[in-house]
């Protein structure tokens, strides 16, 4: 439109409208989903896990709470002429995730992680499972972040903490596949599984002596599809997230590769 | 005071507390609905514009992931497409009235003018979340492309992942420096 837009009183009575209807449409989705998936599991796991992770608990009972205009619940909104952005006050700083509550497993702490990324599959699938797909080695250990040190590719990951992120991106192309190994307390593992559950399709199942979830998703602003896969086993979490990106055979190869399976 | 964060709000949401959502709108209604004024024809498209877009904030919360800091990027984007899709469902029932060759993408100058109204949010938002607008709002890239250009990741990814390339990004950052 050309007008200018409202201010004022007439903006306010606008977005005090508005915030109804949008809270009457607001079905509480995860409920339903995960009803609909039938996962009786899942949420018996959720509620023994109970203080899970802030990101993946889900909250059972609505909190509806009587709609207020928002020039009475929210400081930081900006007037209808004003130039300081409500986003403004906003950090970068990540929110910590909660410490978990039981130690990583001992089994998990023994088995390396194989490093470099080559060493995930053996070497005769490299190339049918990435091609020359440029690869991006990351390991995370405390403070360091970088390529896999020469004594890691000899004797794996070792330090509870590392973990290991690669990722292969096919030049001019947008498919993508990333693999991330670390390891994880069970209430950790237990959230995965709770967050796989909740996109429609996720699905988990016991497969290649561990616990594999998978789950797909589509951003409508990324006009892409990305599939995830989580395995779990002996406290190591094996995550794989693919976006057009042939995966047939992957996982099998990673599982050998580290268990020796 | 400490402000709540976007993120700290869409995991609130993802797990069904609508009182998020309330204080997601209070947070960015107002600048969306000026967004959705230069994008929009009249006020009632306007409404349903922003209210669609915060319905599918929360429809898409569990799987929302935030490349960057703020969620007023997504949001932009979003309210973008439904004003854009708005506008198709009126082009075909209005098909009888309206020439064979329809308008193509809208250039550079034009999407620049829809934004006039929310310039100053933009301009205050942190260096990355400024430049998703830009490569998706003035430069018509998607989320996706935007994401990849600015060496970050979207979609059905984890935070783990995320958060881990975020730590990357910083280091890489500042050793850049």
């Amino acid at each position: 439109m050309d007008t200018e837009p409202p201010g004022g009183d007439e903006l306010q009575r606008m977005l005090v409208s508005m915030k109804q209807t949008v809270l009457e449409r607001a079905t509480p989705r995860p409920r339903r989903r995960r009803r609909r998936t039938g996962v009786v599991v899942g949420v018996v796991a959720l509620l023994a896990v109970g203080t899970a992770t802030g990101a993946v608990a889900l909250t059972l009972s609505q909190q509806d709470r009587p709609v207020s205009a928002p020039v009475q619940s929210q400081e930081s909104a900006p007037g209808p002429s004003a130039t300081t952005p409500s986003s403004a006050p906003i950090t970068a700083t990540p929110t910590p995730r909660p410490t978990p509550t039981s130690p990583r497993s001992a089994a998990a702490a023994t088995i390396p992680i194989p490093a470099p990324c080559s060493a995930l599959v053996p070497q005769s699938e490299y190339l049918r499972l990435f091609g020359a797909a440029r690869l991006i080695e990351t390991v995370f250990d405390g403070d360091r972040v970088g390529p896999s040190t020469p004594q890691e590719r000899i004797d794996g990951l070792t330090a509870p903490d590392a973990q290991l992120s690669c990722d292969w991106q096919n030049e001019g192309s947008p498919a993508e596949l990333s693999i991330m190994i670390s390891r994880r307390t069970p209430e950790e593992i237990a959230a995965d599984e709770q967050v796989a559950l909740r996109y429609a399709g996720g699905r988990c199942e016991d497969q290649f002596g561990g616990r594999v979830c998978s789950f797909s998703n589509i951003d409508e602003l990324a006009q892409q599809e990305h599939t995830v896969t989580i395995f779990a086993r002996d406290g190591i979490v094996v995550n794989v997230d693919q976006a057009d990106f042939p995966t047939n055979g992957l996982l099998p190869a990673v599982v050998g590769e580290i268990w020796g399976d | 005071m400490t402000t709540e964060s976007d993120e700290s709000i869409v995991r609130a949401m993802a797990s069904g507390d609508k009182s998020a959502l309330a204080r997601a709108f209070d947070r960015y209604a107002p600048t969306l609905t000026r967004y959705a004024w230069a994008l929009a024809d009249d006020r009632m498209d306007v409404e349903e514009i922003v209210q669609d877009a915060f319905l599918t904030l929360w429809q898409r919360a569990s799987t929302l992931e935030l490349p960057a800091d703020t969620m007023l990027p997504w949001l932009l984007v979003v309210c973008r497409n439904h004003a854009f899709n708005a506008g198709r469902k009126r082009t075909k029932h209005r098909a009888d009235e309206l020439p064979e060759t329809l308008a193509g993408p809208e250039d550079h100058d034009e999407a620049r003018e829809r934004l006039r109204w929310v310039r100053a949010e933009i301009a205050a938002l942190p260096e990355l979340d400024r430049h998703i607008c830009e490569l998706c709002l003035l430069e018509g890239r998607s989320y996706a492309e935007a994401a990849e250009l600015l060496g970050l990741s979207v979609g059905a990814v984890t935070q783990r992942v995320s958060r881990n390339r975020r730590r990357l990004k910083k280091v890489v950052m500042h050793d850049g420096h």
